[in-house]
């Protein structure tokens, strides 16, 4: 029996694509949320100056926590990006690995 | 031979993420409730039982919440991303607590904008441990 290393591969190929299909969907809802409740947090900070319910500097202070909040998002994404990445990847070692344990036990 | 050299190099599983933690969720999800109920208390109270004094205990125990949080990432491996959520999140809470305690009493619409901003600093935590549950399934 010889290794195919074409079928192999393809397999790895499959593999990737199941977890990522299955997980891509969580990136979407969580930037998805980010985005709204940016909207709403945006809307809200507008309005408290609006109705001068808060100050100038305080109003500007809450805006640079926006930047701090995005910065925060990013790598949040980041994240759950990468625990995709991670378990996509071995899942093609794994179907490398039994691949190669059948040929061994042969 | 060239089997017995693939399977050796390929015998490790790659780790890019911390592994998901679920007292650690826990310990968040609750924090963050602390953190929001402490503003829903004080919009409840009015504006003359809102001094720093009265609230002093409640800023304390969340701090103390966020540093432990602070602490256990800074111990788990492949925490960058971990670590720079946490300590925005840490910062931000700080510097509401600071506010609280130079002006003394905060407003409605301080309080409401302190409350959403947390909010804010909060989900990305939250949503990242929550992230890391994918690798905590059998492949």
């Amino acid at each position: 029996m010889t290794f195919d290393i074409d079928e192999t591969l393809a397999q790895m190929l499959s593999a990737i694509k199941e977890e990522v299909k299955d997980n891509w969907k969580m990136i979407k809802l969580h930037a998805n949320t980010y985005l709204q409740n940016r909207k709403s947090r945006l809307e809200l900070l507008a309005s408290l100056r609006i109705a001068d319910e808060i100050k100038e500097e305080f109003y500007q202070k809450r805006l640079k926590d926006e930047k701090k909040i995005l910065e925060s998002e990013l790598h949040s994404i980041a994240i759950v990006s990468k625990s995709i990445a991670q378990k996509a990847a071995n899942a093609a070692i794994e179907v490398l690995q039994d691949a190669v344990g059948r040929l061994i036990k042969l | 031979m060239l089997l017995f050299f693939i399977a050796v190099c390929f015998s490790c599983k790659v780790t890019w993420v911390p592994d998901y933690n679920a007292k650690l969720e826990d310990q968040i999800t609750k924090t963050a409730k602390a953190n929001d109920k402490l503003y829903i208390d004080m919009l409840d109270d009015g504006p003359d039982k809102r001094t720093y004094g009265h609230y002093k205990e409640k800023y304390n125990d969340i701090e103390a919440d966020i540093n432990s949080i602070y602490l256990f990432n800074e111990a788990r491996s492949n925490n960058n991303d971990l670590l720079v959520i946490t300590s925005n999140l840490k910062n931000a809470f700080q510097e509401a607590k600071k506010y609280h305690k130079d002006n003394d009493k905060l407003s409605d619409g301080e309080i409401k904008a302190y409350q959403a901003t947390m909010a804010g600093f909060w989900k990305p935590l939250y949503l990242a441990e929550r992230g890391l549950k994918i690798n905590a399934n059998k492949n």
